[in-house]
């Protein structure tokens, strides 16, 4: 908008003034982003160590190190279990907060207001103390769920050991079901009240009006919600190292953990690579869904 | 009519009972840590103090526990929200008012770099930085923080620019002011709550932010309090709960007490992914 507030001429000189101040943003995005990205690539083709003879004297090897990825068991099981914790973490986040926000929209202010501020609460709880407030909640025999389990009369659980991954899929849902209930919250308020009167005189239900009214039209809303909270989830790092560190065993390691441990823990810093630009890889596809939902949201709003 | 009003009481009814489950269900992680931060002898367990005392903060209010990470961690989301903020600024100003010949495909790349997971630029980051020394500096963490927030904050910024007339910048040239004055005595000041936006969403971010650090940050001086917690966690988890409790809610507070300031808009509108927003 507004290039008629142009006061200046079109020159090559004026045309370069124009650009100037884009260049610092710019070159810090190229610098440390774009050129990361490349490294990566490049990294990821070599034995590069973290410390010893790879570390000063790293050599190319060629593909080597994705052959060794995609024959090691290790790094299905890791793709496997990223798909089920990005898979259920998104359907949880989404449906849990899409129900929150439902809900809210016919409870009484007060209860309202807090039951908001206590999911917020959750989302806005730095990612190292949710992390540690869990653990604390689920680890070991006197533990806070096992109190609760106390009064109920169930046995004790040790979820951490015996589910780990359905544990951290609980721990990232609870942490970012407030994100949903935002957004969901805005596209409920969006709804005219009167195609919902319209369906209600129609004599529908409340299921029917749910699934045949409104969800169909907060159906973009719901694309892209569901596009951004993969791409939240699927770098996902803390929250699993902190009260699994990907155990016990392996039994919780996604990709971003695998990746942390090969780079760090074995020191293999160019095999550690190879994983990084297969995330990269899930990331840039979801990346370009979004910017494509981005484009239609935007030629709609006009 | 009364028996539209007789549902209408009844969906409030079931409303209310379900949304104080949801309540229950999502603080019962939560109460732990505030009940432990004030007992001297917290336990794993969910109980009163015996003694309510401040005995736990007492002990962690030291230089090397809690005081330096608390610096480094106010060191780190300030530097980098500033420089984001600066840096946005200038860049937001062309993308919003001139018609840049590739204005459009700026912004879908840099709404594409937004969306990826920063996680997996890491290892790649870590080398570099081994190479031009800012591994382990607090620099560092500031300069990749600035870069990944950058584009999200960029093409904030413009939004929020494009919402502002250009009117008023016009009638300042006509007075005879340069470009620059008009960005910094007009446009500057009406993009206040802009900025200020910006200004927080980052300072939350990167006060939250636990990989970065964890990756670029070597010693325990450098730690802001996302490591030293996790740290203090790891070494001394099992004996001292009542002090890491402490140390979390510490940690905690002024997240909720920025974003407690924020929230009306929030809690009343809601976040609008119409015109697609990243949170």
């Amino acid at each position: 908008m507004a290039q008629g507030a142009s006061g200046t001429g079109q020159g090559p000189a004026a045309v370069l003034m124009r650009i100037v101040p884009l260049a610092p943003a710019t070159l810090m995005i190229v610098a440390f982003f774009l050129v990361p990205i490349i490294w990566a690539i490049y990294t990821s083709m070599t034995n590069l160590g973290l410390s010893g003879y790879a570390a000063r004297n790293p050599s190319f090897i060629g593909f080597e190190n994705y052959y060794y990825l995609f024959t090691d068991p290790r790094t299905w099981a890791a793709l496997g279990r990223t798909a089920v914790f990005v898979g259920l973490s998104v359907a949880g986040q989404n449906i849990v907060g899409f129900c929150i926000a439902y809900v809210r929209q016919m409870a009484t202010p007060a209860i309202q207001s807090l039951a908001s501020v206590i999911v917020i609460t959750a989302w806005v709880v730095p990612e190292v103390v949710a992390g540690f407030l869990w653990y604390t909640f689920l680890r070991g025999d006197e533990s806070g769920m096992n109190q609760i389990f106390d009064i109920f009369g169930f046995a004790h659980q040790q979820w951490l050991l015996t589910a780990p991954l359905a544990a951290v899929i609980v721990i990232n849902i609870w942490r970012g079901c407030a994100f949903s209930m935002l957004v969901y919250s805005a596209a409920l308020q969006d709804v005219s009240s009167e195609v919902l009167e319209a369906a209600e005189i129609d004599g529908a239900g409340r299921m029917q009006s749910i699934f045949g009214v409104i969800l169909p039209i907060i159906r973009p809303v719901i694309a892209i919600n569901v596009v951004l909270t993969t791409l939240n989830t699927l770098g996902v790092f803390g929250i699993i190292w902190i009260t699994t560190a990907g155990g016990p065993g392996t039994r919780s390691e996604t990709l971003p953990l695998l990746m942390y441990n090969q780079a760090y823990d074995f020191g293999l810093i160019g095999y550690g690579s190879s994983i990084a630009v297969l995330l990269l890889g899930f990331g840039v596809i979801a990346s370009l869904i979004y910017v494509r939902l981005f484009k239609v949201g935007e030629a709609r709003n006009g | 009519m009364a028996n539209l009003a007789k549902a209408k009481t009844r969906d409030r009814l079931a409303a209310d009972i379900a949304l104080t489950f949801v309540a229950i269900a999502f603080v019962v992680p939560m109460v732990w840590m505030v009940l432990a931060a004030f007992d001297a002898k917290a336990t794993l367990a969910i109980q009163l103090p015996a003694r309510w005392s401040l005995t736990n903060f007492g002990a962690i209010l030291t230089e090397d526990v809690a005081i330096r990470p608390f610096m480094n961690s106010v060191i780190i989301s300030a530097g980098t929200s500033c420089l984001v903020v600066i840096l946005a600024l200038f860049a937001g100003y062309p993308l919003s008012r001139y018609r840049l010949r590739y204005g459009k495909q700026y912004i879908y790349t840099i709404v594409f770099a937004s969306a990826l997971p920063i996680t997996a630029i890491m290892v790649p980051i870590y080398v570099m930085f081994v190479h031009i020394g800012l591994v382990d500096t607090l620099a560092g963490v500031i300069v990749f923080r600035t870069a990944a927030e950058l584009p999200f904050a960029v093409w904030l910024m413009k939004g929020f620019m494009d919402a502002i007339p250009t009117d008023l910048e016009e009638a300042a040239w006509t007075e005879g002011a340069s470009r620059m004055e008009g960005v910094a005595y007009i446009v500057v000041p009406l993009l206040a709550p802009g900025i200020a936006t910006i200004f927080i969403l980052s300072f939350i971010e990167n006060w939250g932010n636990f990989f970065v650090p964890f990756i670029l940050l070597q010693s325990r001086d450098n730690y802001p309090m996302a490591v030293s917690l996790y740290s203090f966690f790891g070494e001394y988890g099992e004996a001292m709960y009542g002090q890491l409790a402490a140390f979390a809610l510490l940690y905690t507070a002024p997240t909720l007490l920025v974003y407690f300031l924020i929230q009306k808009p929030l809690q009343k509108g809601g976040l609008r992914l119409g015109g697609a927003v990243k949170a």
